[in-house]
């Protein structure tokens, strides 16, 4: 009896002493404690992660061998996993940290209550040291997040590069723009000038016809008036075809008038004068043809005198130009608006601007002269046309086609400018523009 | 210390047990300090001398000592509670150490009272 009593305390033994050896050789660690907390045993594993013999831990209580933090805080007593543990009965695996000198662990605990006998109660508890791990996975973490603020840098970067290259482009985008406004402008200038030349060459071929022409038709013109004095009250029907050659004498004479004008435009005579005076006595020179077509005239003029850069008779010549062409184009009935101010030239506009070359510059005062008025308007296909010399639109014997020409020329001389368009509201307007 | 030397021991606790853990020897020192009489100890198992609740640790290193003869324990001053036979635990400087007599451990151990 005692034998097998002995030898069943030894088999016993030896369990115990396998299941000691089994629990000690693995990683985790393992604990139990009483129902108060104490500890019973723990494993080699549970020694490594506390860096304790367990003998040295036999009987103490667990919470206060044991503090644990989550999140950088320490759990409080009533939330430690022993604790936990004996209230619930289980607790699934969850991560703390435990201060070991001056390194901190990462742990994963769990473990569960456990009954001894009807009135004693123990826990287990099973202890992860995850401080590899974690330390690997922050790692990762860090070189993740390394390898996302070089990829935010890079694509900040790139994102600057193509904004720089955006800028580039519209720069370069802007100059070509400017470069092809230029060669516009230069193709304008260039066109004017070949017409300029034209013009030039029409002018002095049409001159010398005119010198050729002028005299024959003076003799033309006399031999018509001895022959009408020689027939006298005689002959009707002879009267009637020596009144028709100086009637078509008096044409011919006015057509070569005006080439000799526009031939003869070399230079102008400038000073300071009152456009409002020149003006009124333009309009005067055409009273009677005014008063003829019931053409009515507004003035919007200011009383005081309005000066500017100008040769008076040119001008005047201009004037009575427009005027006339204005007057004729209305029929009768119409009405004529005359407006005259001075104006500052800003930074930009059609031929002033700050380029040079330009005909104004920014910061000048030019007097600007309106003549509006309420006849049918140019048609848009005549609008390139009108300073063409000969260009008319009047029946053939009624006009030169020289008058526009003529105005533009002297106006050009004045280093002014003279612009005809039509209005939005109908009629044409005839804008000067002279220095001061 | 040999188990012969410690039998020598006069001035602290000293004890031996069996391979079972058994006591077989206790000094007078012990019978004064610890208020059992050597007669009425003998025989009885060494967790008389061990606080309950580490009977278990108790077991399984005893066990384990006596499976795999590799001992963590042995050779070296333990501060550790001991019982007395009234009951009083008491903290005490445990000198454990193991030999082999006619092939089976035997153990000693002085218990130095350090209050």
């Amino acid at each position: 009896m005692v034998a097998d009593l002995a030898a069943l305390i030894a088999e016993l033994r030896s369990i115990l002493g396998k299941l000691e050896v089994a629990l000690g050789s693995i990683d985790t660690g393992v604990v139990w404690t009483d129902s108060k907390g104490r500890v019973q045993w723990c494993n080699r594993g549970f020694d490594r992660i506390t860096g304790r013999a367990h003998i040295e831990i036999l009987g103490i209580g667990l919470e206060g061998f044991l503090p644990l933090s989550r999140d950088g805080r320490l759990v409080p007593p009533e939330a430690h996993p022993l604790r936990l543990i004996m209230t619930t009965g289980v607790m699934e695996r969850e991560a703390y940290q435990l201060k070991r000198g001056d390194e901190v662990l990462s742990l994963e605990i769990e473990g569960s209550r456990f009954h001894l006998s009807e009135r004693e109660e123990a826990a287990i508890l099973l202890v992860q040291d995850v401080t590899e791990r974690a330390r690997s996975l922050e790692r990762e973490r860090e070189l993740a997040q390394s390898a996302a603020l070089s990829e935010q840098k890079r694509l900040a970067e790139l994102e600057r590069a193509q904004l720089a290259a955006l800028n580039v482009m519209e720069d370069l985008e802007l100059r070509h723009k400017e470069i092809e406004t230029r060669e516009k402008k230069l193709q304008e200038t260039m066109a004017m000038l070949v017409q300029a030349e034209k013009l030039q060459s029409v002018g002095r071929l049409a001159a010398g016809v005119a010198h050729e022409v002028k005299n024959p038709l003076s003799v033309i013109r006399m031999g018509a008036d001895f022959l009408a004095k020689r027939i006298g009250e005689g002959d009707p029907d002879a009267r009637q075809v020596i009144e028709d050659i100086s009637d078509a004498v008096r044409k011919a004479d006015t057509v070569i008038r005006g080439i000799l004008d526009f031939s003869s435009l070399s230079a102008v005579s400038l000073k300071q004068d009152d456009l409002h005076a020149v003006l009124e006595a333009s309009i005067s020179l055409v009273r009677h043809e005014l008063e003829r077509l019931r053409v009515k005239v507004v003035r919007n003029i200011a009383k005081e005198p309005l000066l500017a850069l100008m040769d008076r008779n040119r001008v005047q010549h201009v004037l009575v130009n427009l005027i006339l062409n204005a007057s004729h184009a209305m029929g009768v009935g119409g009405t004529l608006t005359v407006r005259a101010y001075t104006q500052k030239i800003g930074n930009a506009g059609a031929g002033k601007g700050r380029r040079e070359g330009d005909r104004f510059k920014a910061g000048e005062t030019l007097a600007v002269l309106e003549i509006d008025d309420t006849g049918p308007g140019i048609p848009e296909e005549h609008l390139s046309k009108i300073f063409d010399p000969f260009f008319t639109t009047k029946k053939t014997g009624q006009g030169t086609g020289l008058g526009l020409s003529i105005a533009k020329n002297i106006m050009d001389m004045h280093g002014g400018e003279l612009n005809i368009s039509n209005r939005r509201g109908g009629g044409v307007r005839a804008t000067l523009i002279f220095k001061t | 210390m040999t188990l012969e030397e410690l039998k020598k021991v006069t001035a602290v606790p000293a004890v031996i047990s069996d391979r079972d853990g058994l006591i077989s020897w206790v000094n007078a020192s012990f019978e004064s300090f610890f208020g059992w009489k050597s007669k009425e100890i003998m025989g009885r198992p060494l967790t008389v001398l061990i606080p309950k609740n580490l009977h278990d640790a108790h077991h399984l290193g005893f066990s384990r000592f006596l499976l795999t003869e590799q001992g963590t324990l042995l050779n070296k001053p333990l501060k550790l509670k001991a019982v007395t036979k009234a009951g009083k635990e008491t903290d005490c400087e445990h000198l454990i150490i193991a030999e082999k007599q006619d092939g089976k451990w035997v153990f000693g151990a002085t218990l130095t009272p350090l209050e």
